[in-house]
Protein backbone atom coordinates (compact mmCIF):
# COMPACT_ATOMS: atom_id res chain seq x y z
CA UNK A 1 0.00 0.00 0.00
CA UNK A 2 1.54 2.75 -1.22
CA UNK A 3 1.80 6.37 1.69
CA UNK A 4 -1.09 8.25 -0.43
CA UNK A 5 -3.60 5.66 -0.49
CA UNK A 6 -2.18 4.65 4.11
CA UNK A 7 -3.07 9.01 4.01
CA UNK A 8 -6.48 8.34 2.62
CA UNK A 9 -7.27 5.53 3.98
CA UNK A 10 -6.16 6.95 7.38
CA UNK A 11 -8.65 10.35 7.02
CA UNK A 12 -11.17 8.21 5.63
CA UNK A 13 -11.01 6.31 8.93
CA UNK A 14 -10.62 9.47 10.93
CA UNK A 15 -13.72 10.83 9.32
CA UNK A 16 -16.19 7.91 9.80
CA UNK A 17 -14.99 7.99 13.44
CA UNK A 18 -16.00 11.59 13.73
CA UNK A 19 -19.46 10.98 12.18
CA UNK A 20 -20.06 8.20 14.89
CA UNK A 21 -18.86 9.75 17.79
CA UNK A 22 -21.05 12.77 17.93
CA UNK A 23 -23.60 10.86 15.62
CA UNK A 24 -24.39 8.48 19.31
CA UNK A 25 -24.20 12.33 20.74
CA UNK A 26 -26.47 14.17 18.54
CA UNK A 27 -29.18 11.43 19.40
CA UNK A 28 -32.25 13.34 20.54
CA UNK A 29 -32.11 14.51 24.28
CA UNK A 30 -34.87 14.82 26.73
CA UNK A 31 -38.14 16.81 25.39
CA UNK A 32 -39.05 19.28 28.09
CA UNK A 33 -41.91 21.24 27.55
CA UNK A 34 -43.69 23.86 30.15
CA UNK A 35 -46.47 26.90 30.56
CA UNK A 36 -47.75 28.80 33.14
CA UNK A 37 -50.90 29.97 33.73
CA UNK A 38 -51.67 33.22 34.47
CA UNK A 39 -48.72 34.84 32.81
CA UNK A 40 -48.79 37.90 35.97
CA UNK A 41 -49.62 37.20 39.52
CA UNK A 42 -51.06 39.79 41.25
CA UNK A 43 -51.26 40.43 45.27
CA UNK A 44 -54.09 42.63 45.92
CA UNK A 45 -54.55 45.66 48.12
CA UNK A 46 -55.12 44.53 51.81
CA UNK A 47 -54.83 45.58 55.59
CA UNK A 48 -51.68 44.25 56.87
CA UNK A 49 -54.11 43.78 60.17
CA UNK A 50 -56.60 41.72 58.68
CA UNK A 51 -54.36 39.71 55.79
CA UNK A 52 -50.99 39.92 57.40
CA UNK A 53 -49.65 37.30 54.58
CA UNK A 54 -51.20 38.18 51.12
CA UNK A 55 -51.93 35.58 48.91
CA UNK A 56 -52.13 35.28 45.20
CA UNK A 57 -54.77 33.06 42.89
CA UNK A 58 -52.89 30.48 41.93
CA UNK A 59 -50.04 29.76 39.09
CA UNK A 60 -50.95 26.54 37.29
CA UNK A 61 -48.00 24.53 35.91
CA UNK A 62 -47.83 22.20 33.08
CA UNK A 63 -44.75 20.16 32.30
CA UNK A 64 -43.32 17.15 30.50
CA UNK A 65 -40.42 15.73 30.03
CA UNK A 66 -39.47 12.86 27.65
CA UNK A 67 -37.00 11.27 26.54
CA UNK A 68 -35.17 11.34 29.94
CA UNK A 69 -33.93 8.65 32.27
CA UNK A 70 -31.83 11.31 34.92
CA UNK A 71 -33.16 13.71 36.95
CA UNK A 72 -35.02 16.79 36.49
CA UNK A 73 -35.22 19.65 38.36
CA UNK A 74 -38.09 22.86 38.31
CA UNK A 75 -36.46 26.25 39.69
CA UNK A 76 -37.54 29.79 40.16
CA UNK A 77 -35.37 33.05 40.28
CA UNK A 78 -36.37 36.26 40.46
CA UNK A 79 -34.86 38.93 38.99
CA UNK A 80 -34.56 41.31 41.50
CA UNK A 81 -36.59 42.69 44.58
CA UNK A 82 -40.25 44.17 44.57
CA UNK A 83 -39.76 47.43 42.97
CA UNK A 84 -42.07 50.65 42.90
CA UNK A 85 -39.60 53.75 41.53
CA UNK A 86 -37.21 53.88 44.14
CA UNK A 87 -38.72 51.98 46.38
CA UNK A 88 -38.49 48.47 46.81
CA UNK A 89 -39.86 45.54 49.14
CA UNK A 90 -37.14 42.27 49.45
CA UNK A 91 -37.98 39.61 47.57
CA UNK A 92 -37.36 37.16 50.32
CA UNK A 93 -41.29 38.71 51.55
CA UNK A 94 -42.27 36.44 48.57
CA UNK A 95 -42.42 32.61 49.53
CA UNK A 96 -45.05 30.07 48.29
CA UNK A 97 -46.58 26.91 48.70
CA UNK A 98 -46.68 24.04 45.82
CA UNK A 99 -48.63 21.07 45.35
CA UNK A 100 -48.52 18.43 45.00
CA UNK A 101 -45.56 17.66 47.29
CA UNK A 102 -44.05 15.60 46.23
CA UNK A 103 -42.11 16.74 42.98
CA UNK A 104 -43.15 20.10 44.33
CA UNK A 105 -41.93 21.74 47.09
CA UNK A 106 -42.43 25.14 49.26
CA UNK A 107 -39.79 27.81 49.38
CA UNK A 108 -38.80 31.33 49.50
CA UNK A 109 -37.71 33.55 46.42
CA UNK A 110 -34.43 34.55 46.16
CA UNK A 111 -33.07 37.33 43.63
CA UNK A 112 -28.86 35.28 43.50
CA UNK A 113 -29.74 31.74 44.20
CA UNK A 114 -32.39 29.80 42.07
CA UNK A 115 -34.71 28.03 43.83
CA UNK A 116 -35.80 24.80 43.36
CA UNK A 117 -39.61 24.71 43.17
CA UNK A 118 -40.23 20.62 42.34
CA UNK A 119 -37.67 17.75 40.82
CA UNK A 120 -38.07 13.86 39.75
CA UNK A 121 -36.45 11.33 37.85
CA UNK A 122 -37.29 9.67 34.22
CA UNK A 123 -40.04 10.90 32.48
CA UNK A 124 -43.18 12.62 32.78
CA UNK A 125 -45.74 11.50 30.21
CA UNK A 126 -48.52 12.50 29.75
CA UNK A 127 -47.84 15.93 31.25
CA UNK A 128 -48.58 16.83 34.68
CA UNK A 129 -49.99 20.05 36.68
CA UNK A 130 -48.73 21.54 39.34
CA UNK A 131 -49.95 24.67 41.46
CA UNK A 132 -48.09 27.15 42.93
CA UNK A 133 -49.71 30.00 45.52
CA UNK A 134 -47.40 32.98 45.89
CA UNK A 135 -47.61 34.94 48.99
CA UNK A 136 -46.47 38.30 50.27
CA UNK A 137 -45.53 39.24 53.94
CA UNK A 138 -47.86 42.44 54.72
CA UNK A 139 -46.50 45.30 56.57
CA UNK A 140 -47.65 48.85 57.55
CA UNK A 141 -43.88 49.58 56.86
CA UNK A 142 -44.09 49.44 52.88
CA UNK A 143 -43.52 52.88 51.15
CA UNK A 144 -47.56 53.34 48.85
CA UNK A 145 -46.98 52.08 45.49
CA UNK A 146 -47.33 49.24 42.61
CA UNK A 147 -44.41 46.91 42.80
CA UNK A 148 -43.37 44.34 40.25
CA UNK A 149 -40.69 41.94 39.01
CA UNK A 150 -39.93 39.39 36.79
CA UNK A 151 -39.32 35.87 37.94
CA UNK A 152 -37.71 33.22 35.74
CA UNK A 153 -39.05 29.67 35.63
CA UNK A 154 -36.24 26.64 34.78
CA UNK A 155 -37.08 23.36 33.46
CA UNK A 156 -34.01 21.28 33.27
CA UNK A 157 -32.61 17.70 32.84
CA UNK A 158 -29.10 17.23 33.16
CA UNK B 1 -10.83 9.04 -7.93
CA UNK B 2 -8.23 11.45 -7.40
CA UNK B 3 -6.64 12.05 -4.26
CA UNK B 4 -7.76 15.54 -3.88
CA UNK B 5 -11.10 14.36 -4.40
CA UNK B 6 -10.99 11.88 -1.95
CA UNK B 7 -9.52 14.28 0.06
CA UNK B 8 -12.17 17.10 -0.21
CA UNK B 9 -14.59 14.48 0.32
CA UNK B 10 -13.07 13.14 3.86
CA UNK B 11 -12.96 16.25 4.75
CA UNK B 12 -16.62 17.26 3.76
CA UNK B 13 -17.49 14.18 6.64
CA UNK B 14 -15.47 15.86 9.26
CA UNK B 15 -17.81 19.11 8.39
CA UNK B 16 -20.69 17.12 8.61
CA UNK B 17 -19.84 15.09 11.86
CA UNK B 18 -18.52 18.37 13.38
CA UNK B 19 -21.67 20.26 12.80
CA UNK B 20 -24.47 17.13 14.02
CA UNK B 21 -22.17 17.49 17.48
CA UNK B 22 -22.98 21.19 18.15
CA UNK B 23 -26.02 21.19 21.11
CA UNK B 24 -29.39 23.57 21.17
CA UNK B 25 -29.98 26.95 22.79
CA UNK B 26 -31.97 27.26 26.24
CA UNK B 27 -34.76 28.64 26.72
CA UNK B 28 -36.90 30.28 29.51
CA UNK B 29 -40.14 31.64 30.89
CA UNK B 30 -41.10 34.85 32.63
CA UNK B 31 -43.83 35.60 34.78
CA UNK B 32 -44.15 38.57 36.19
CA UNK B 33 -45.23 39.44 40.28
CA UNK B 34 -47.41 42.44 40.36
CA UNK B 35 -48.10 43.63 43.89
CA UNK B 36 -50.96 46.42 44.52
CA UNK B 37 -49.04 47.86 48.21
CA UNK B 38 -51.53 50.94 47.50
CA UNK B 39 -51.90 53.61 50.68
CA UNK B 40 -53.65 52.89 53.63
CA UNK B 41 -54.74 54.68 56.83
CA UNK B 42 -56.25 53.08 60.13
CA UNK B 43 -56.93 55.32 63.13
CA UNK B 44 -58.20 53.69 66.29
CA UNK B 45 -58.40 55.70 69.86
CA UNK B 46 -58.39 54.11 73.12
CA UNK B 47 -61.77 55.73 74.03
CA UNK B 48 -64.76 57.51 71.95
CA UNK B 49 -65.54 59.30 75.22
CA UNK B 50 -64.19 62.42 77.66
CA UNK B 51 -66.11 63.75 80.72
CA UNK B 52 -64.78 66.31 82.66
CA UNK B 53 -66.29 66.57 86.46
CA UNK B 54 -67.61 69.97 87.89
CA UNK B 55 -65.12 71.22 90.44
CA UNK B 56 -64.26 74.22 92.05
CA UNK B 57 -62.33 77.00 89.73
CA UNK B 58 -60.36 78.33 92.34
CA UNK B 59 -59.10 75.32 93.06
CA UNK B 60 -59.24 73.05 89.87
CA UNK B 61 -58.37 75.93 87.16
CA UNK B 62 -57.61 73.02 84.69
CA UNK B 63 -60.19 69.82 84.79
CA UNK B 64 -58.64 67.17 84.15
CA UNK B 65 -60.61 64.70 81.96
CA UNK B 66 -61.80 61.55 84.34
CA UNK B 67 -60.07 58.62 82.70
CA UNK B 68 -57.31 59.81 82.08
CA UNK B 69 -55.25 59.67 78.80
CA UNK B 70 -56.72 58.92 74.95
CA UNK B 71 -54.10 56.55 73.21
CA UNK B 72 -54.06 56.85 69.48
CA UNK B 73 -52.62 54.63 67.26
CA UNK B 74 -52.40 55.50 63.96
CA UNK B 75 -51.52 53.11 61.11
CA UNK B 76 -50.67 54.62 57.56
CA UNK B 77 -48.45 53.10 54.40
CA UNK B 78 -48.14 56.28 52.83
CA UNK B 79 -45.82 57.57 49.04
CA UNK B 80 -42.21 58.35 49.91
CA UNK B 81 -41.31 60.82 51.91
CA UNK B 82 -44.81 61.54 52.26
CA UNK B 83 -46.08 63.75 55.61
CA UNK B 84 -48.94 61.68 57.42
CA UNK B 85 -50.89 64.03 60.02
CA UNK B 86 -53.35 63.69 62.29
CA UNK B 87 -55.56 66.42 63.21
CA UNK B 88 -58.75 67.58 65.51
CA UNK B 89 -61.44 70.03 64.65
CA UNK B 90 -64.39 70.67 67.46
CA UNK B 91 -67.99 70.25 65.70
CA UNK B 92 -69.28 73.30 67.44
CA UNK B 93 -68.57 74.99 70.66
CA UNK B 94 -69.33 73.10 73.93
CA UNK B 95 -72.81 73.64 74.22
CA UNK B 96 -75.58 73.05 77.18
CA UNK B 97 -78.67 74.25 75.22
CA UNK B 98 -78.05 77.82 74.10
CA UNK B 99 -75.24 77.94 76.24
CA UNK B 100 -71.90 77.89 74.90
CA UNK B 101 -68.48 77.80 76.04
CA UNK B 102 -65.74 78.05 73.31
CA UNK B 103 -64.10 74.80 72.26
CA UNK B 104 -60.75 76.72 72.96
CA UNK B 105 -61.31 75.61 76.13
CA UNK B 106 -60.42 72.16 75.52
CA UNK B 107 -56.91 71.52 75.19
CA UNK B 108 -54.45 69.02 75.64
CA UNK B 109 -50.74 67.10 76.63
CA UNK B 110 -49.74 64.97 73.95
CA UNK B 111 -46.81 62.43 74.21
CA UNK B 112 -45.11 60.19 71.73
CA UNK B 113 -42.95 60.35 69.02
CA UNK B 114 -44.43 63.21 66.45
CA UNK B 115 -47.05 63.80 68.88
CA UNK B 116 -47.77 67.83 69.89
CA UNK B 117 -49.27 70.00 72.27
CA UNK B 118 -52.56 72.19 71.33
CA UNK B 119 -55.90 73.60 71.62
CA UNK B 120 -59.04 72.36 70.52
CA UNK B 121 -60.94 74.68 67.94
CA UNK B 122 -63.73 74.61 65.75
CA UNK B 123 -63.05 77.00 63.27
CA UNK B 124 -59.80 74.99 61.36
CA UNK B 125 -58.53 71.45 62.51
CA UNK B 126 -55.44 71.47 64.46
CA UNK B 127 -52.26 69.14 64.05
CA UNK B 128 -52.00 66.35 66.67
CA UNK B 129 -49.51 64.61 65.17
CA UNK B 130 -47.05 64.49 62.16
CA UNK B 131 -44.80 61.91 60.52
CA UNK B 132 -42.53 61.17 57.18
CA UNK B 133 -43.08 57.63 55.55
CA UNK B 134 -45.36 54.48 56.13
CA UNK B 135 -45.50 52.63 59.43
CA UNK B 136 -47.58 52.56 62.92
CA UNK B 137 -46.98 55.21 65.63
CA UNK B 138 -48.64 55.30 68.87
CA UNK B 139 -49.32 58.20 71.16
CA UNK B 140 -51.31 59.46 73.82
CA UNK B 141 -53.53 62.55 74.21
CA UNK B 142 -54.27 64.58 78.02
CA UNK B 143 -57.23 66.86 77.66
CA UNK B 144 -57.65 69.56 80.48
CA UNK B 145 -60.66 71.52 80.28
CA UNK B 146 -60.12 75.53 81.51
CA UNK B 147 -62.56 75.80 84.56
CA UNK B 148 -64.03 79.27 85.35
CA UNK B 149 -66.57 81.24 87.16
CA UNK B 150 -68.26 82.90 84.62
CA UNK B 151 -69.66 79.77 83.01
CA UNK B 152 -73.36 78.88 83.41
CA UNK B 153 -74.38 75.52 84.57
CA UNK B 154 -75.16 73.01 82.52
CA UNK B 155 -73.88 69.93 81.04
CA UNK B 156 -71.98 70.96 77.37
CA UNK B 157 -70.95 68.69 75.23
CA UNK B 158 -69.29 68.50 71.67
CA UNK B 159 -67.84 66.30 69.18
CA UNK B 160 -63.97 66.34 68.26
CA UNK B 161 -63.46 64.59 65.04
CA UNK B 162 -60.20 62.81 64.18
CA UNK B 163 -58.62 62.58 60.67
CA UNK B 164 -55.67 60.66 60.10
CA UNK B 165 -54.55 61.54 55.73
CA UNK B 166 -51.74 59.30 54.70
CA UNK B 167 -50.50 60.42 50.98
CA UNK C 1 -27.31 12.48 27.91
CA UNK C 2 -27.71 15.95 26.86
CA UNK C 3 -28.57 18.76 28.78
CA UNK C 4 -31.67 20.36 27.39
CA UNK C 5 -33.28 23.20 28.88
CA UNK C 6 -37.17 24.11 28.07
CA UNK C 7 -39.96 26.25 28.74
CA UNK C 8 -43.20 27.55 27.58
CA UNK C 9 -42.70 31.33 26.11
CA UNK C 10 -45.21 33.69 27.79
CA UNK C 11 -45.34 37.25 27.49
CA UNK C 12 -46.07 39.73 30.39
CA UNK C 13 -48.99 41.90 29.94
CA UNK C 14 -51.55 42.40 32.81
CA UNK C 15 -51.27 44.57 35.81
CA UNK C 16 -49.24 47.15 34.85
CA UNK C 17 -52.12 48.59 32.51
CA UNK C 18 -53.67 49.36 35.74
CA UNK C 19 -54.06 53.13 35.99
CA UNK C 20 -51.71 54.77 38.94
CA UNK C 21 -53.47 56.97 39.88
CA UNK C 22 -54.97 54.97 42.64
CA UNK C 23 -51.45 54.82 44.41
CA UNK C 24 -51.35 59.11 44.29
CA UNK C 25 -54.48 59.24 46.03
CA UNK C 26 -54.21 60.48 49.50
CA UNK C 27 -56.68 57.64 52.40
CA UNK C 28 -57.92 59.36 55.64
CA UNK C 29 -59.31 56.87 58.46
CA UNK C 30 -61.51 59.32 60.94
CA UNK C 31 -62.80 58.93 64.83
CA UNK C 32 -64.75 60.61 66.92
CA UNK C 33 -64.57 61.41 70.56
CA UNK C 34 -67.54 62.76 72.28
CA UNK C 35 -67.13 65.74 75.28
CA UNK C 36 -69.18 66.09 78.37
CA UNK C 37 -68.45 68.63 81.02
CA UNK C 38 -70.10 69.08 83.72
CA UNK C 39 -70.58 72.82 85.56
CA UNK C 40 -73.05 72.97 88.13
CA UNK C 41 -74.24 75.38 90.47
CA UNK C 42 -71.34 76.91 92.89
CA UNK C 43 -71.19 79.91 95.50
CA UNK C 44 -67.91 81.41 97.26
CA UNK C 45 -67.98 83.81 99.64
CA UNK C 46 -65.05 85.27 101.34
CA UNK C 47 -64.78 88.28 103.66
CA UNK C 48 -61.59 90.13 103.85
CA UNK C 49 -60.04 86.80 102.23
CA UNK C 50 -61.57 84.03 104.89
CA UNK C 51 -64.79 82.48 105.56
CA UNK C 52 -64.54 85.05 109.06
CA UNK C 53 -63.87 88.52 110.06
CA UNK C 54 -64.52 90.75 112.65
CA UNK C 55 -64.86 94.80 113.06
CA UNK C 56 -65.08 97.11 116.08
CA UNK C 57 -66.00 100.18 116.90
CA UNK C 58 -63.55 102.45 119.28
CA UNK C 59 -65.09 104.49 122.01
CA UNK C 60 -65.06 108.09 121.30
CA UNK C 61 -67.08 111.21 122.53
CA UNK C 62 -70.96 111.57 121.38
CA UNK C 63 -70.88 115.40 120.90
CA UNK C 64 -67.64 114.90 118.79
CA UNK C 65 -67.87 111.68 116.72
CA UNK C 66 -71.80 111.21 116.29
CA UNK C 67 -71.05 108.12 114.19
CA UNK C 68 -68.00 105.59 114.74
CA UNK C 69 -66.44 103.95 112.18
CA UNK C 70 -65.32 100.91 111.37
CA UNK C 71 -62.53 99.17 109.29
CA UNK C 72 -63.92 98.59 106.02
CA UNK C 73 -64.95 94.83 104.82
CA UNK C 74 -63.40 93.95 101.57
CA UNK C 75 -66.28 91.11 100.34
CA UNK C 76 -65.64 88.55 97.49
CA UNK C 77 -68.74 86.57 95.52
CA UNK C 78 -68.47 83.89 93.54
CA UNK C 79 -71.05 82.23 91.91
CA UNK C 80 -72.08 79.81 89.10
CA UNK C 81 -75.99 79.77 88.32
CA UNK C 82 -78.07 79.26 85.31
CA UNK C 83 -78.36 82.24 82.36
CA UNK C 84 -81.14 84.37 84.53
CA UNK C 85 -80.04 82.94 88.21
CA UNK C 86 -80.61 84.85 90.79
CA UNK C 87 -77.59 85.45 92.84
CA UNK C 88 -78.17 87.27 96.25
CA UNK C 89 -75.74 87.75 99.29
CA UNK C 90 -77.79 89.29 102.18
CA UNK C 91 -76.86 89.32 105.98
CA UNK C 92 -78.65 89.66 109.30
CA UNK C 93 -77.57 90.34 112.68
CA UNK C 94 -78.30 87.73 115.34
CA UNK C 95 -79.25 89.89 117.67
CA UNK C 96 -78.98 93.77 119.03
CA UNK C 97 -75.20 94.93 120.49
CA UNK C 98 -75.58 93.29 123.40
CA UNK C 99 -73.39 94.15 126.65
CA UNK C 100 -75.04 92.23 128.91
CA UNK C 101 -78.75 90.82 129.72
CA UNK C 102 -80.86 93.70 129.15
CA UNK C 103 -78.22 95.71 128.33
CA UNK C 104 -78.55 96.54 124.28
CA UNK C 105 -77.76 98.97 121.50
CA UNK C 106 -80.65 98.50 118.56
CA UNK C 107 -79.41 96.85 115.93
CA UNK C 108 -80.56 99.56 113.75
CA UNK C 109 -78.06 102.00 115.02
CA UNK C 110 -75.77 99.93 113.06
CA UNK C 111 -75.27 101.04 109.38
CA UNK C 112 -73.51 100.65 106.68
CA UNK C 113 -72.61 101.56 102.71
CA UNK C 114 -70.93 99.57 100.05
CA UNK C 115 -69.46 99.95 96.28
CA UNK C 116 -68.78 97.61 94.33
CA UNK C 117 -70.59 96.68 90.76
CA UNK C 118 -74.39 94.98 92.10
CA UNK C 119 -73.71 95.73 95.45
CA UNK C 120 -76.77 97.80 97.11
CA UNK C 121 -75.37 101.44 97.94
CA UNK C 122 -76.54 100.96 101.64
CA UNK C 123 -78.34 99.14 104.36
CA UNK C 124 -79.28 98.80 108.28
CA UNK C 125 -78.58 95.82 110.18
CA UNK C 126 -81.82 93.98 110.93
CA UNK C 127 -82.40 90.92 113.29
CA UNK C 128 -85.89 90.53 111.94
CA UNK C 129 -85.09 90.02 108.35
CA UNK C 130 -82.08 89.34 105.58
CA UNK C 131 -80.61 92.66 104.55
CA UNK C 132 -79.39 92.78 100.65
CA UNK C 133 -76.23 93.47 100.35
CA UNK C 134 -75.72 92.28 96.58
CA UNK C 135 -78.08 91.22 93.21
CA UNK C 136 -76.93 90.06 90.04
CA UNK C 137 -78.55 87.70 87.29
CA UNK C 138 -76.13 85.41 86.30
CA UNK C 139 -72.54 83.31 86.86
CA UNK C 140 -69.65 85.42 87.87
CA UNK C 141 -67.14 86.96 90.18
CA UNK C 142 -67.79 90.11 91.93
CA UNK C 143 -66.55 92.67 94.36
CA UNK C 144 -67.09 94.95 96.80
CA UNK C 145 -65.99 97.41 100.14
CA UNK C 146 -68.63 97.41 103.32
CA UNK C 147 -68.49 99.65 105.33
CA UNK C 148 -69.88 99.72 108.85
CA UNK C 149 -71.05 103.23 111.18
CA UNK C 150 -72.74 102.70 114.60
CA UNK C 151 -74.71 105.29 115.56
CA UNK C 152 -72.90 107.17 118.89
CA UNK C 153 -75.39 108.30 122.33
CA UNK C 154 -74.84 109.99 125.51
CA UNK C 155 -77.70 107.25 126.32
CA UNK C 156 -75.44 104.09 125.98
CA UNK C 157 -74.75 102.48 128.75
CA UNK C 158 -71.18 101.29 129.62
CA UNK C 159 -69.94 97.74 128.05
CA UNK C 160 -68.71 96.41 124.98
CA UNK C 161 -71.89 95.21 122.77
CA UNK C 162 -71.16 92.18 120.22
CA UNK C 163 -73.34 90.80 118.12
CA UNK C 164 -72.62 88.44 115.09
CA UNK C 165 -73.60 89.35 111.37
CA UNK C 166 -74.25 86.34 109.18
CA UNK C 167 -74.03 86.50 105.53
CA UNK C 168 -75.78 84.37 102.99
CA UNK C 169 -74.94 83.83 99.35
CA UNK C 170 -77.47 82.08 96.99
CA UNK C 171 -76.51 81.05 94.19
CA UNK C 172 -79.42 78.92 91.90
Amino acid sequence: MTSTTLLRSALLAAGWLALLAPAAAAQPGPTLDISITPVTTTFPLSDPDTVPIVAAAPVQITYRIRQNDGPWTLTVLANGDLLAGPSNVDISKVTWVATPAPPFQNGVLSKTVAQRLASGTGNVNPARQGQVTFRLANSWDYTAGLYTQTIVFTLTAP
Amino acid sequence: MSFAASTILICSFFVAALAIALPSDAQTATSTLSANLGGIAKLSLSSNALSFPDADPDTVPLVPAAGGAITITAKARASLAATVTLTVVAADDLRSGVDTIPASALTWMASGAGFVNGTVSRAAPQVVASWTGSGIRTGTQTYRFQNSWSYRTGTYSVSLLYTLVSP
Amino acid sequence: MKKAVWSGIMTAVGMLAMSTSVYAQAQTASGTVNVNASVNAKAKLTINGGATASISFADADPDVVATLPAAPLTIAVKARTSANGAVTLTVRASQDLTAAPLVTIDISGLKWTATGANFAGSGTSSTAAEVNVMSVNGSGSHTGIQSYTLDNSWAYATGTYTTTLTYTLTAP
